[in-house]
């Protein structure tokens, strides 16, 4: 009965461990690391101009690793690859001074690149 | 006939069927029909036999002017019809052949990883897929296949399955079974397993490969100095068999030299022994196995080639 139940322990976690394994792991910005073959996903974002939520992205680490090395994204809808959205403090700013003269200080106006 | 004389570039209607074709300045021409087969049967990595269109092929072509788009549709059409492919003439076809011209052909390969990746053909792993998406040639196809088991159901390879669930029925009392009550029952789940009916013979398990979806990426930069014509001939034969992308001049004349640095006078359209290989793929048993399969190619074409008479 011993040997049953050893038999039976091992059948039950060939069963169990892939299932616990393939949990996805999820992230607001994937960006590619870890396990390539593992699933990261994002969770439902905005619709741009929309109050509907989309779906949640789930790829793969090396699909999302790519995506990252080419500066890009999936849309919040799911559907398309588009241009990673740049955001935060490091994002690159065109800038440029207006008015001012020899002895005042102009205005800098900076807009994202 | 000389089969090393090329065609008219634009000549895009192909050549009448061949039945018997010379091959001229070639010693031996059975053991070059054997090494052409050797470097052009590839087996799927599902099934290990030979994939062709079993469905309809119905190409669709973009990246091109209107007129030049409906020629390469069309070739590879009739090129299919010539060598006995089924063609899916429906205006409305569901394209299962995709030729895209592309200034960027790595963005798109990297898009195709990303959003489709199963049209990259089999693989087993991320590193794979990576692999077989880098664009190495200016004209370069990709296989998407499927496998067809003794009951017709058709299972595309390397996508995952639903799995396998397996219920193990242990014998009453006796060695390793307990004394008595009901029968034990252990269940098994398989995740990645795939079931496919086979008939168990050894020369055929009555499974067959087949194509789903072809994608053939073409980039017109490098493409300059050849005719329209002669690049749809290069496309049909990529279209229709799965074919390696080749890297070195193959003994017998073929198309597919056109685009191997250093072949001497590559032919510019598609060759006899071409369409003695398309048509000997098209006529082959689909559930022999790949050996049988690929004898019976080499046996064709050496009927076609006149081989050993």
């Amino acid at each position: 009965m011993g040997r049953m139940a050893v038999i039976f322990a091992a059948l039950v976690g060939l069963a169990v461990l892939p299932a616990l394994a393939q949990q996805p792991a999820s992230s607001s910005h994937p960006d590619g690391t870890g396990d390539p073959d593992a699933t990261t996903c994002r969770p439902p974002q905005a619709i741009p101009n929309s109050r509907l939520h989309g779906p949640p992205v789930c790829k793969l680490n090396s699909q999302w690793a790519l995506l990252r090395k080419n500066g890009e994204d999936i849309s919040a809808d799911g559907r398309d690859v588009i241009p990673e959205a740049k955001t935060g403090a490091m994002t690159p700013m065109n800038c440029s001074m207006t008015g001012g003269g020899a002895t005042g200080g102009g205005q800098m106006n900076c807009r994202p690149q | 006939m000389a089969l090393n004389g090329p065609v008219a570039a634009q000549e895009t209607q192909p050549a009448a069927p061949q039945e018997n074709i010379t091959v001229t300045g070639i010693k031996d021409v059975e053991k070059a029909v054997a090494d052409f087969v050797g470097a052009m049967a590839v087996p799927t990595r599902v099934a290990d036999k030979l994939a062709r269109w079993q469905d309809g092929v119905c190409p669709i072509t973009a990246g091109l002017r209107p007129e030049a788009v409906k020629l390469v549709t069309r070739h590879v059409k009739d090129v299919a019809a010539q060598v006995g492919a089924p063609v899916n003439d429906r205006e409305d076809c569901k394209p299962n052949i995709e030729i895209v011209f592309t200034a960027t052909p790595q963005a798109l390969l990297d898009t195709i990883f990303i959003k489709y990746p199963y049209l990259l053909g089999y693989h087993d792993n991320s590193a794979e897929a990576t692999q077989l998406a880098a664009v190495t040639h200016p004209i370069q196809s990709w296989y998407a296949t499927a496998t067809k088991d003794v009951r017709g159901q058709s299972q595309l390879d390397g996508t995952k399955t639903s799995g396998v669930r397996m219920v193990l029925e242990l014998p009453q009392g006796g060695v390793g079974g307990p004394a008595g009550g009901a029968t034990p029952m252990f269940e098994m789940n398989m995740p990645g397993a795939r079931v496919t009916n086979v008939t168990g013979g050894r020369l055929g398990d009555g499974t067959s490969s087949e194509f789903n979806h072809v994608v053939v990426v073409a980039e017109p930069a490098k493409l300059l100095d050849y005719e329209l014509g002669t690049l749809a001939d290069y496309i049909a034969m990529l279209a229709l068999s799965q074919t390696p992308a080749p890297d070195h001049c193959q003994e017998l004349p073929t198309i597919l030299n056109l685009l191997v640095p250093g072949c001497a006078s590559p032919p510019k359209s598609l060759t006899g022994v071409d369409l003695a290989y398309l048509q000997a793929l098209y006529k082959m048993t689909p559930t022999a196995n790949f050996r049988g399969q690929r004898n019976e190619i080499i046996y064709q074409m050496d009927k076609s080639l006149g081989a050993g008479q």
